[in-house]
């Protein structure tokens, strides 16, 4: 399984999120608080920084090498403060066949296209289903795959949803395209027969908007997962934070301020901080998403009915 | 205490023996959130107020115990962290029994244990029956419109009937944690009195309010328990394979406080009333291992409401859960 963090807000040191807070994304290569075990698959993020040239695109950094070792990545996070960020650490399965290269790390973002995507999770029989898939992606769309992972494919399959991918999407396009992409996934995989259980919690951003979804296809439904699953709930459980001024507060790294003054919002598949108390988890079967009203923002939680 | 009403008084002779007596001024923190549990206390004067942490440094009030209670035994039940700060309003004093001494009472098979054991079961009870009842409270106050549906569709079809629960692979079962507990013949001697269901997305379980004539055990799939109120409803937990449903109202007596349905295609155990009652207070071994299963299933529930009431509160549903800033 992968790790994930998300912040939509005021612009905060990637430093901080990346390396510095006592579980930063970065420790969680090595020492995640709740994965038993992360076969580090290669380190990318996309960053939006408003101060930046051409602010609507966001800043690309992917890598294959171990990241905690990486000092470009060190240096650029000591100088990058982003309002909007994506980082995932991939994690494969411990296998040979399994396919380490730049096109396989997330977030994934075509080129011209607003949004970007990461994905915690596997979608089972995912060589099956592609040959279905491509009924449903857009032909202009599926040319530009180029990596190998059923993210990817989630992916080209998200922005088929959409009429215009290349325009800044609202809240009210990007939530039906991703209910869209889920009910397609499903239906394909009753089609397929694939009788596995199938995480797909999505971060999805284009700069101004944060959707994350903690959701799984037929959840403890297969005795070959069933053995997996305690594992699997907590491998595959979100969280997220919300307040002002990321940093180190009272002795611990986190928001401050008050939800209800908010201007920024972390989401994560677990917390940056080894206390969690200021964290709190997204129930199953949920899509949260950032409300922004001016610089106040409000996490929103409904139920994904799939 | 109320609480322990119903023990005779050799029965608390296990706390009389163990618990030390304690003292406190008003503003005493007795423990934080976060924490190792030291211990839990018994309150004979005083009150004490319970909070929790919210993201943005704010601090949710989730309720005040006062004398006659008991306060921190939930971490002592399943071992985890502490779920809140307890702060004392005024000068409060009572009995401290630590975590050796709770454990130790825990381990023993001896009838005064389990009856004690017993009192903190029913306690856990009535403070998930609370916290429900505070969740339901906020959905009149949730802003915007209401969710459109039930998240789940409910499915009529007439079932097939229940099948015996000898068909059931042995090989997968032991692959769920709850039913790794038992040696091969007590898995035998568990399942023998209950009935196999599989149950369709969208069949209701149970409705809240109706009577609880059994409990639930899911093999495979995933039930949902949720409150309705005013056309809208909240979703409390999702249980997946090796976790007991509807346990709670066996124990108090009382009626459904959720209602249940089935999110994933659903293959469970039922077991019925006294069956329940014969297994849960029996004096082998086979017994307290159930009877430690649901302690802890129990505790698990409520620390998912706990959740549940924060999250709540800080997305601006308060209720009598109050969200402040810490700073103000």
């Amino acid at each position: 399984m992968c790790r994930v963090v998300a912040y939509l807000g005021t612009p905060v040191v990637l430093d901080d999120l990346l390396f510095k807070s006592d579980s930063s994304l970065m420790k969680q290569t090595y020492a995640p608080q709740m994965l038993k075990l992360m076969n580090l698959a290669g380190f990318g993020m996309a960053a939006w920084e408003q101060n930046s040239h051409n602010p609507e695109i966001p800043f690309i950094y992917k890598t294959i090498s171990v990241p905690f070792f990486d000092r470009n990545l060190k240096v650029l996070a000591q100088k990058l403060r982003p309002t909007c960020l994506i980082a995932h650490i991939r994690g494969v399965l411990y296998d040979p066949s399994s396919k380490v290269n730049i096109q396989n790390v997330h977030p994934f973002q075509y080129e011209g296209f607003k949004l970007a995507m990461a994905h915690n999770g596997d979608l089972a029989y995912m060589d099956e289903m592609k040959f279905e898939l491509l009924d449903y992606i857009k032909p202009e769309i599926a040319k530009k795959i180029e990596g190998t992972t059923d993210s990817e494919w989630m992916y080209a399959l998200l922005m088929s949803q959409v009429e215009d991918p290349t325009k800044d999407l609202e809240l009210n396009e990007i939530l039906p395209a991703r209910e869209s992409t889920l009910k397609i996934l499903k239906q394909v995989r009753n089609k397929q027969g694939i009788a596995l259980a199938s995480y797909v919690n999505l971060f999805l951003s284009d700069g101004n908007d944060l959707v994350a979804t903690r959701f799984t296809f037929d959840l403890g439904c297969y005795e070959d997962k069933i053995d997996e699953f305690e594992l699997s709930l907590a491998d595959l459980s979100l969280w997220y934070t919300l307040g002002q001024d990321y940093g180190w507060h009272e002795d611990e790294w986190k928001l401050i301020g008050s939800a209800a003054n908010a201007d920024s919002v972390m989401v994560a598949s677990e917390p940056l901080s080894r206390d969690i108390t200021n964290w709190t988890e997204v129930p199953e079967y949920s899509v949260l998403y950032v409300k922004s009203e001016g610089n106040r923002r409000q996490v929103k939680i409904v139920d994904l009915d799939i | 205490m109320p609480l322990f009403g119903s023990l005779t008084l050799s029965d608390l002779d296990d706390i009389v023996l163990f618990a030390e007596p304690f003292s406190v001024e008003a503003n005493t923190m007795l423990f934080r959130q976060g924490e190792v549990a030291t211990g839990m206390y018994f309150l004979s004067n005083g009150q004490v107020r319970l909070y929790a942490d919210v993201p943005g440094n704010d601090l949710v009030e989730l309720g005040t115990v006062s004398s006659g209670d008991i306060v921190g035994e939930l971490s002592l039940i399943d071992r985890g962290p502490r779920f809140t700060y307890a702060v004392t309003l005024e000068p409060t004093s009572g009995y401290f029994l630590s975590n050796l001494q709770f454990e130790m009472l825990r381990s023993s098979l001896r009838t005064q244990a389990l009856n004690i054991m017993n009192c903190f079961r029913r306690k856990m009870c009535d403070r998930t029956r609370s916290r429900i009842v505070q969740i339901a409270a906020t959905i009149t106050t949730l802003e915007g419109g209401a969710i459109p549906d039930s998240g789940v569709q409910e499915d009529k079809r007439q079932l097939d009937g229940a099948t015996s629960p000898l068909t059931l692979d042995r090989s997968m079962l032991r692959s769920i944690p709850l039913f790794r507990i038992f040696t091969p013949s007590e898995l035998e001697e568990f399942l023998s009195p209950m009935q196999l269901w599989d149950l369709p997305r969208g069949h209701i379980l149970y409705t809240e309010g109706s009577p609880a004539d059994s409990c639930f055990i899911t093999v495979r799939g995933a039930l949902r328990t949720t409150v309705y109120r005013y056309g809208r409803y909240e979703h409390l937990a999702v249980y997946g394979p090796s976790r007991i449903v509807g346990v709670l109202e066996l124990i108090d007596g009382g009626s459904r406080p959720t209602t249940c349905a089935v999110r994933e295609q659903t293959t469970l155990l039922e077991m019925n009333r006294s069956d329940f009652e014969n297994l849960s207070q029996g004096g082998k071994e086979i017994n307290f291992k159930f009877f430690r299963a649901i302690n802890q299933e129990l505790a698990f529930e409520l620390r998912k409401l706990i959740c549940q009431i924060t999250r709540l509160a800080c997305q601006g549903s308060r209720s009598d859960g109050k969200a402040w800033n810490k700073e103000a």
